[in-house]
């Protein structure tokens, strides 16, 4: 009887501590499947994949809620982790994740079920989160006392503030004019937010490129983050969409509907610029320099730029009524749903390994203790659940 | 049969300490299991690779069905209604396709884990 009770107490004992591990090594930036689900999802809804876009749609509800919990229970468990990614120039801005991906869920909602109500609340959510994010996340990297270099600390993932932004700003153009009552108040504010937005990222992309261009540059360096110089060019075209969408008989917006216009073609013509680029580099990092794909939660980052490029084309498309635009959409569309169908792979294959491995501890605890680190062939298996290791670019 | 005398003398003098023939015994069956360990990661990889690919065939044949037939039904009108059959065969490549990865993975990591226990006991 004795011997069964520790035999028990043994096996939770191991389960505790390969959970508080997990939640421990947590990526701050996992909200990226959450984000890279939800625009796949819009995608497939406005180019008309049906069968496809409701299933994406719950695996988000599904995966958002998770995620939230894990977050939470890692700011219970290990609050001095939690603090120390808030203060990290490689983690830190992983946070702004929570932003994206909290607006892309309310937007979902407002496509797929009507449900204007809780599009608001997300906005309201999201905005909440975005403050918090940009004045917490920036003022700790500014004031730390101890810095990295330049080559060390900037990476792809600092673009997700950009991408937060103009989330609050789309969801924002589909919520808000109706709801505040008073439309030029709630534009002005929306094209402060696209504006703030487009400021960010010639901030940040011109830091970016000086990094690319003028520091040592090695394969590891290019983690999938990087597409995000592209997907957070794509989602300012979308907001420029979404407001031009939105300005009704405003007559402020119609004073600034060339210049937003404009800006919203400068915006998509720089996020195709960087498609060919990023297809060389990665080709240069996988092909030439022999850099193995495994699952890292980072991929998810590659897989929102697909979808948004797509969307945010298909709107331009629209917007200007170039239907030439579409065929791009469907296009990436169609890259975006394998990129995310391999990415999710890799997801079950771990959540697959940990089932594996709890059915083998429980049938023969001391077998499994050490927990052997077991490689999925092909792509997409790192059983270790390293995801810290992997911070980002270095 | 012909029985060489002098050999079967020379192997009845022949002296094998018992722990040889034990360790002998004992060292047959564990080279058996890691051989098939080995095969079934080989058999897995393979079926996750072809799972791979036929999802993403899958995905494609099904977009591209949709984009050029103006397809605008959803799972229910499919499965239930029959509204468009050649869609519906593209879900059923897609779902093919992710069987065929689900049972390689597990099947590769069940090899994995075996042989990654056989080398964790050698070590001992």
């Amino acid at each position: 009887m004795k011997a069964a009770a520790s035999t028990s107490v043994g096996r939770s004992e191991r389960v505790s501590r390969y959970v508080s591990e997990q939640l421990l090594n947590m990526h701050p930036a996992y909200f990226a499947m959450s984000m890279a689900t939800g625009i796949v999802s819009i995608a497939c809804f406005l180019l008309g994949l049906r069968v496809l876009f409701p299933l994406l749609f719950w695996i988000n509800v599904f995966a958002y809620a998770l995620i939230w919990i894990a977050m939470i229970a890692r700011v219970v468990v290990h609050p001095k982790a939690f603090l120390s990614d808030w203060t990290s120039h490689q983690r830190g801005p992983g946070y702004f994740t929570s932003v994206a991906a909290t607006c892309v869920l309310g937007s979902q909602f407002v496509l797929f079920r009507h449900e204007p109500g809780i599009g608001f609340a997300l906005w309201g959510f999201g905005l909440f989160l975005w403050a918090v994010c940009t004045y917490t996340v920036f003022v700790a990297l500014s004031i730390r006392e101890e810095k990295p270099s330049l080559a060390d600390g900037i990476n792809g993932g600092w673009l997700i503030a950009v991408v937060a932004t103009q989330a609050v700003c789309v969801l924002g153009c589909q919520v808000l004019p109706d709801r505040l009552g008073n439309r030029d108040a709630a534009l002005f504010l929306l094209t402060s937010f696209w504006l703030c937005g487009g400021m960010l990222y010639i901030w940040m992309i011109s830091l970016i490129f000086y990094r690319y261009t003028f520091f040592r540059f090695s394969p590891s360096d290019l983690m999938p983050p990087y597409w995000i110089n592209m997907g957070a060019v794509a989602i300012s075209t979308l907001a420029g969409t979404a407001l031009l969408g939105a300005t009704g008989d405003s007559p402020l917006a119609a004073s600034l509907r060339p210049f937003v216009r404009g800006f919203t073609m400068l915006f998509w013509a720089t996020a195709t610029w960087w498609i060919p680029m990023l297809l060389v580099l990665g080709i240069w990092r996988h092909g030439v320099k022999r850099v193995p794909f495994s699952y890292n939660p980072l991929y998810w980052g590659l897989v929102f730029p697909f979808g948004m490029y797509s969307v945010c084309t298909y709107r331009l498309g629209q917007t200007l009524e170039l239907p030439f635009l579409t065929w791009l959409a469907r296009g990436f569309v169609i890259v975006a749903i394998s990129a995310w169908v391999l990415t999710f792979f890799g997801l079950l294959a771990r959540f697959l390994y940990l089932f594996l491995l709890a059915a083998r501890a429980l049938s023969r605890p001391s077998v499994a203790s050490s927990g052997p680190a077991v490689m999925h062939p092909a792509v997409l298996v790192q059983a270790s659940a390293n995801s810290s290791s992997s911070g980002g670019p270095s | 049969m012909k029985i060489n005398p002098s050999a079967t003398v020379q192997q009845v003098d022949m002296w094998i300490p018992l722990e040889k023939i034990e360790r002998a015994q004992a060292v047959a069956p564990v080279e058996s299991r890691a051989q098939q360990a080995e095969s079934m990661q080989r058999r897995g990889r393979k079926m996750v690779i072809a799972g791979f690919v036929i999802t993403i065939a899958g995905v494609v044949a099904y977009c591209a069905a949709t984009f050029a037939g103006g397809m605008n039904v959803d799972m229910g009108d499919l499965l239930f209604r029959n509204a468009d059959p050649f869609a519906l065969s593209t879900l059923g490549i897609l779902g093919i396709g992710t069987l065929s990865w689900l049972v390689g993975s597990l099947t590769y990591l069940r090899g994995a884990m075996d042989a990654d226990e056989e080398s964790s006991q050698d070590a001992k």
